[in-house]
Formats: structure tokens, C-alpha cells, sequence
């Protein structure tokens, strides 16, 4: 089947999701825009896009009426005054899942700069969407500011990933919470209702997160939320979450406000949380009955 | 009519000062029943994740988790909704609310934030009814656009009472320390005595936390904190658990 083409951007008289106009020539401010619909005959498409270095967006991929999205940043990572802006589209009915193979490195910078992630996410009624990336790696003198927002309908499904390492476990004799600074900012609302936010500034310098440190000193974290669960089938998903904590894994999940999950997960190192974050998905895709993207899971090489 | 102390418009004049702080006692004293004692705040689990111990573990848990994380965003959201509930500014109180009620990521810390609130306004309600303060804050409740988290409903009780908004921080400090401190008597291997001592440590930092959170604008106030929140999450399944929270 031949797939309407993509469209590209940027559109006129429109800015790019980032300034562009970053003073200093080496920094870099780029990303992607990406809208997606469904079509008639059924295939999720991607209408629109807009992408800029350091983001790389792979061509589309197809599965049981998913689109299938590889993104990347070829440069080493982000360095002092980069910016990353993501904002992504789902009109009604739209399926996509978003995935990066390789970890995205925040490197040292100045201690005035920082390092700019920004995402923008918009799910539509009876949407659907998966991210699902690679850590971002906090190096050491690392300075980062994130804000995510996600608007999703009441009636659309979400399962959102995000992956933090705390410093490059096989970097020297390791290297481990000495980034200079983390700071987010996350909101997630559904229907127009704030459901989830979370908002802090990491010094580790000063011995922050100590509950973190005191438990897995060197293990990275993870925080997914899931909307679109059977509200009554919540219980039983959060035990079998529960059950999957050992030694090496800590897992907790929570309910939100109006039905979905948040789960957060620390791992005593990469490896661990690597399983738990394959387990936990594996249970929370289950519980949305999703179907398995076979594309998508050979797609994701970093967790496989 | 207005209720005992609200028209000092929670400044409190040098006649004020005795009406509010005899409410301020009154309502921040162990005695007064709001369901505190049922809930360690977290303080439960985390015993168990870390093995917390006796005197010392108590103490480093006040500094490093309670103390801090009431200086960056309880205290913050506090200090805003005093502000807002004395104008009687209802649909800023309930952006407030809903924000609070969002950042309580545990469901079981929500649920006590919930049930806190709950019990301190049935007993604002009942000790002073004539409270105008009181009417305002229960018909936004009624409509559905506030909650009634502890917070809001310890911001009402201070406007009611004419309390200092300064004075209102210090207290909901105080009674958040001693929370837990009274919970670890239940739960750690630490006497009444031990307990004292580590809330009479982590107190000695009250005023850093204090100027801490003045500074901090509410738009900016949050934690992170993601084994206590693990930790918080799990004690809603766990096999056996002495509190609510």
C-alpha cells in the first residue's frame, strides 16, 4: 500500500519550535515537529514535519496501523546552550509510537550554561501514544532544564517513558551524581485537568536526591505514566508492578487522579532498570491491550 | 459576622496577638483531631526500605527528606494560599489545590493530604461556625473547584484565626516535623526522648527552611524524591502496616 508522503517544514511564517537565533554559532537549537493523523483506510500517517539538527527522525515505519518513529541526536549530545524542542501531534484516532535507540549525553558546560530539552505532546480523541527513549545521561558538570508537557483527550491512551542516568556507570571509575544541575518541569493533563506535575531542581553538590543516593547510589531512574487502563483492572496492575522489585530493582506505582498509573522505578545499575523498565512496559502495554509491535521491540535496541 | 481575629486580616495587631496565638495553640496541639495520628507521612515505608534504625536515622530523615522538602514546595504552596485564601480569591485557591493535588504523586499521601484537610475543616466548622472566611472557602468546596488538602483548609484556619502568615508557616512546620516524630515512637527502635531529639534537631534548622521557602516563588516550588515516592507507593500493597500512610 503507498502511504500519502510527508509533508515538509518549516511552514512559512511560522518559527521553528525552538528560537533558531541562538547567539554563538556553535550551539545548536533544533528538534522536530511532527503532527500525525489517521487515515481512512486505516494506517496511522505522518501528515507533517518540521526536524532540525541535533535531532535525526528516521523514516516512518508501519505496524498493525501504528506509525513508528527511530529519532536520535548523531552530535555527541548536548553541549552548553544547545536546545532540543519536540512537539508532536496526534489528531483523532492517530496511533504513533516514538523511540531513541541510543542514550542522549548532556555534557559539562560552563557554570552559567545550561542545556535545554523541551517537549510538547498533543493526543487527540481515541489517540494513542508511546514514547519510549534511551536514558538521558547527566555527565559530569552537566547543567539541564527539561519541561515536558502532554495534553491528552479523555478518551485517548498514553504510555510515557523517560529514562535518567545519573552520570556514565562505565566512565573511568564511574561517574555518578556529579552533574552540577538537573531541573524539570512535567505536566500532564487529560481532558483540560491537571492529573500529574512534577516540578524540582537537582544539586547534587549539596548531597540531593538523598533518598536516591541512599538507596542505589549509582542505578538511574525511570518514571512512566499510563493512561488509558480499565480503572478496574488498576489494583491488580499495581501489584503485579510491585512484585517486580528485588534487591536490585525498586518499583513503585501509584494510581492518578481519574484513572491511569504513574510508576517510578530505580535500578541499582543500567542493567536492572533496563529489565524492569522491559517488565513494567511489557505489563502496562498489557493492560491498555495494545497489541505487540514486533517493528517497535526490534527497534528499540537499548533495551533489548 | 467575622469570626474571632479574621478582621486583623492575619497581620494581628499587639491586642491580636493573644486571640490568634490561643487558636493557633489550640489548633496545632496533638489534641486537636484531625486524623494526624493515623498517618506517618510516608514515614512508615521508608523505615522499612532503609532500615531506618533509632534516634539518628529519625534525624537524618527530618533533614534530608521533611525539612527539605517543606522549605521547596509545602511551604511555598502555604504561604501562597494564605495569600489568596484571605482575599477570598476562590478560583486562585483552586488552581493551588489542583496543583497540590498533582504533585502528591503517591495516591496513599494524596488520600492523607485529603483526610487531614477533611477533619481540620469539620472541627473550623464546628469551634468557629460564624467564620465568613469559613462560608467562602466551603461553598467554593461544595462547587467542586477546591479540594480541601490540608494545605487549603491549614490556610483557612489561619485566616480565620487572624494568624500571621509567618507564624502559619512555622507552626505547619513544626506540626509536620512532630508528625513524624510521634510516628517513629511507633515505628523505629527510638524512645519518646530520642524522638525529642531529633525533633529538637531538625527545629534548629526550622528558620533556614523558614527563609528557604520565602524565597522561593510558588511557580518554582517543588521535590523530588523518587525512593520515598517508591517507598510511599509500595505501603499501599504492603502485607502488613501499622498507619494509613
Amino acid at each position: 500500500m503507498t502511504l500519502p508522503a510527508a509533508r515538509e517544514e518549516p511552514r512559512a511564517g511560522e518559527d521553528p519550535p525552538v528560537a533558531a537565533a541562538v547567539s554563538g554559532g556553535r550551539r545548536v537549537a533544533g528538534g522536530a515537529r511532527l503532527s500525525y493523523e489517521s487515515t481512512p483506510s486505516g494506517p496511522t500517517v505522518l501528515r507533517r514535519q518540521w526536524v532540525r539538527p541535533p535531532l535525526h527522525l528516521g523514516k516512518t515505519y508501519h505496524d498493525r496501523g501504528w506509525a513508528l518513529h527511530q529519532w536520535a541526536t548523531p552530535t555527541a549530545g548536548l553541549l552548553a546552550g544547545d536546545s532540543l524542542a519536540m512537539e508532536v501531534e496526534l489528531g483523532r484516532g492517530a496511533h504513533a509510537a516514538l523511540l531513541s535507540p541510543a542514550a542522549c549525553r548532556v555534557h559539562r558546560m560552563g557554570p552559567d550554561e545550561v542545556a535545554t530539552l523541551r517537549q510538547h505532546y498533543r493526543v487527540g480523541p481515541e489517540g494513542a501514544l508511546e514514547v519510549w527513549p534511551a536514558p538521558l545521561v547527566l555527565q559530569a558538570g552537566a547543567a539541564c532544564v527539561q519541561d515536558t508537557v502532554l495534553f491528552v483527550d479523555g478518551s485517548a491512551a498514553l504510555l510515557w517513558i523517560e529514562v535518567v542516568a545519573p552520570g556514565r556507570s562505565r566512565y573511568g571509575g564511574g561517574e555518578s551524581f556529579a552533574f552540577r544541575e538537573w531541573k524539570s518541569r512535567f505536566r500532564l493533563e487529560r481532558d483540560g485537568q491537571l492529573v500529574a506535575l512534577e516540578r524540582f531542581r537537582v544539586r547534587p553538590e549539596g548531597g540531593e536526591p538523598a533518598d536516591w543516593r541512599a538507596r542505589f547510589p549509582e542505578g538511574p531512574y525511570a518514571s512512566l505514566y499510563c493512561l488509558g487502563t480499565a480503572p478496574a483492572e488498576e489494583g491488580s496492575v499495581v501489584e503485579r508492578l510491585h512484585a517486580l522489585a528485588g534487591e536490585d530493582l525498586r518499583v513503585g506505582a501509584s494510581p492518578l487522579e481519574g484513572g491511569g498509573l504513574g510508576v517510578k522505578l530505580l535500578g541499582r545499575d543500567p542493567l536492572a532498570l533496563r529489565r524492569g523498565i522491559a517488565m513494567a512496559r511489557g505489563l502496562l502495554r498489557g493492560a491498555l491491550q495494545w497489541p505487540v509491535l514486533s517493528s517497535l521491540e526490534r527497534a528499540q535496541t537499548y533495551f533489548s | 459576622m467575622v469570626g474571632a481575629g479574621e478582621a486583623t486580616a492575619g497581620e494581628g495587631g499587639p491586642a491580636a496577638g493573644p486571640a490568634w496565638l490561643a487558636g493557633l495553640l489550640q489548633t496545632t496541639d496533638p489534641l486537636f483531631p484531625t486524623g494526624g495520628y493515623a498517618h506517618s507521612l510516608g514515614l512508615e515505608p521508608w523505615a522499612e526500605e532503609v532500615d531506618l534504625g533509632g534516634s539518628a536515622g529519625l534525624a537524618g530523615f527530618l533533614h534530608t527528606q521533611v525539612g527539605p522538602s517543606l522549605a521547596r514546595v509545602e511551604l511555598p504552596y502555604l504561604r501562597e494560599l494564605c495569600r489568596t485564601t484571605l482575599a477570598g480569591e476562590w478560583p486562585e485557591v483552586a488552581v493551588l489545590e489542583e496543583e497540590i493535588h498533582a504533585w502528591k504523586w503517591s495516591g496513599e499521601l494524596r488520600e492523607a493530604s485529603l483526610a487531614q484537610g477533611r477533619g481540620r475543616l469539620r472541627l473550623l466548622d464546628r469551634l468557629w461556625p460564624d467564620s465568613e472566611l469559613l462560608r467562602g472557602y466551603r461553598s467554593a468546596r461544595a462547587e467542586g473547584s477546591v479540594r480541601g488538602h490540608h494545605l487549603g483548609v491549614t490556610a483557612l484556619q489561619a485566616g480565620m484565626l487572624g494568624v500571621p502568615s509567618g507564624a502559619a508557616l512555622a507552626a505547619y512546620a513544626y506540626q509536620t516535623l512532630a508528625n513524624h516524630a510521634a510516628a517513629a515512637v511507633k515505628i523505629l527502635r527510638i524512645s519518646a526522648e530520642g524522638a525529642q531529639v531529633a525533633l529538637r534537631g531538625a527545629l534548629a534548622r526550622l528558620e533556614e527552611w523558614l527563609c528557604e521557602a520565602a524565597a522561593l516563588p510558588v511557580e518554582e516550588a517543588g521535590w523530588f524524591a523518587p525512593a520515598f515516592d517508591i517507598a510511599s507507593a509500595r505501603h499501599a500493597t504492603a502485607f502488613a502496616r501499622l498507619f494509613l500512610s
